[in-house]
């Protein structure tokens, strides 16, 4: 079942130009579930960067202007858009020349999937 | 935590008058005040007063840490790597336990991009003409400079008083 849900998140990730990995993590950064291309860099799919969003988005709130949403970061080769989407966090690895717009669009397109998710980190 | 108001009864009495953010409500007993020597401020026994700067301070700390912006603290998140191996296995279990509990997941389908319902008819139409292009422009162009000269006269007066008698 879990491999039909990978596939899945493989076609929508194919739908992105430049998209290169789709990881689903809880607040410590911890994957649910991980999919990624050959172009995908690896450090930014391991625990120490993933756990970093949950608190910088954490720490973000705190400005007084609300609570943080979602973090872009562009690099020189590679932008990652994360997303808080309370108790998940969503980190999308792509192409420094993706389309942003697009790539943020998906969480909309990940809707029913992240209700099943939620489910999962419920139970802990 | 003392008060900031003075025990001097013409000044109270300005404040009530006048009152403001630091305006006490409620006034100490002028026989209390007398009994603990002219002490201004709310009259606690000792023991409760102590016990409850205790619970004020605990929870101005408390407070303070959740409000500071500390970006150092991504420390004290770090998980050990074998919880987070076993964290990672348990979220994979469960979720294939989910998954199969909801059967939903074989109608998970990426959807078409949003605007375009049939691409596949889009794409095998013919070119539209050159002549139709021109037009199109140069509709839009006259369409552009007409929204452009629209001038709003206003002839009533922009504040209506409603339902005022």
């Amino acid at each position: 079942m879990t491999e039909e849900l990978k596939t899945y998140l493989l076609k929508l990730m194919g739908t992105v130009e430049g998209l290169h990995a789709i990881a689903i993590t809880d607040r410590d950064g911890v994957v649910i579930v991980k999919v990624t291309g050959q172009m995908a860099p690896d450090p930014a799919l391991r625990p120490p960067f993933l756990s970093v969003f949950g608190v910088m988005a954490e720490q973000a709130s705190k400005m007084g202007i609300g609570s943080n949403k979602r973090i872009i970061n562009y690099y020189s080769t590679y932008q990652t858009v994360q997303v808080n989407h309370h108790p998940l966090l969503l980190h999308f690895i792509a192409d420094k020349n993706a389309n942003t717009g697009l790539i943020l669009e998906l969480e909309n397109e990940l809707a029913d999937v992240l209700k099943e998710i939620n489910k999962v980190v419920g139970m802990m | 935590m003392g008060c900031c108001f003075s025990s001097d009864e013409d000044k109270v009495e300005t404040n009530i008058q006048n009152p403001n953010e630091r305006t006490p409500l409620l006034y100490p007993q002028p026989g209390e005040q007398q009994n603990q020597g002219g002490r201004s401020g709310p009259i606690y026994s000792q023991q409760n007063q102590t016990g409850d700067e205790q619970s004020e301070f605990t929870r101005i700390l408390r407070q303070t840490a959740i409000n500071v912006i500390d970006v150092t603290s991504t420390e004290s998140h770090n998980i050990e790597q074998g919880d987070m191996q076993d964290r990672a296995t348990q979220y994979s279990n469960r979720l294939n336990m989910v998954l199969q509990g909801s059967g939903k997941s074989r109608v998970y389908r990426p959807n078409l991009p949003t605007g375009i319902t049939s691409p596949q008819m889009t794409l095998a139409a013919a070119p539209i003409s050159i002549s139709d292009v021109q037009l199109i422009t140069s509709v839009s162009e006259k369409l552009a400079n007409a929204a452009r000269e629209i001038k709003i006269q206003h002839k009533e007066s922009l504040v209506v008083t409603f339902g005022v008698p």
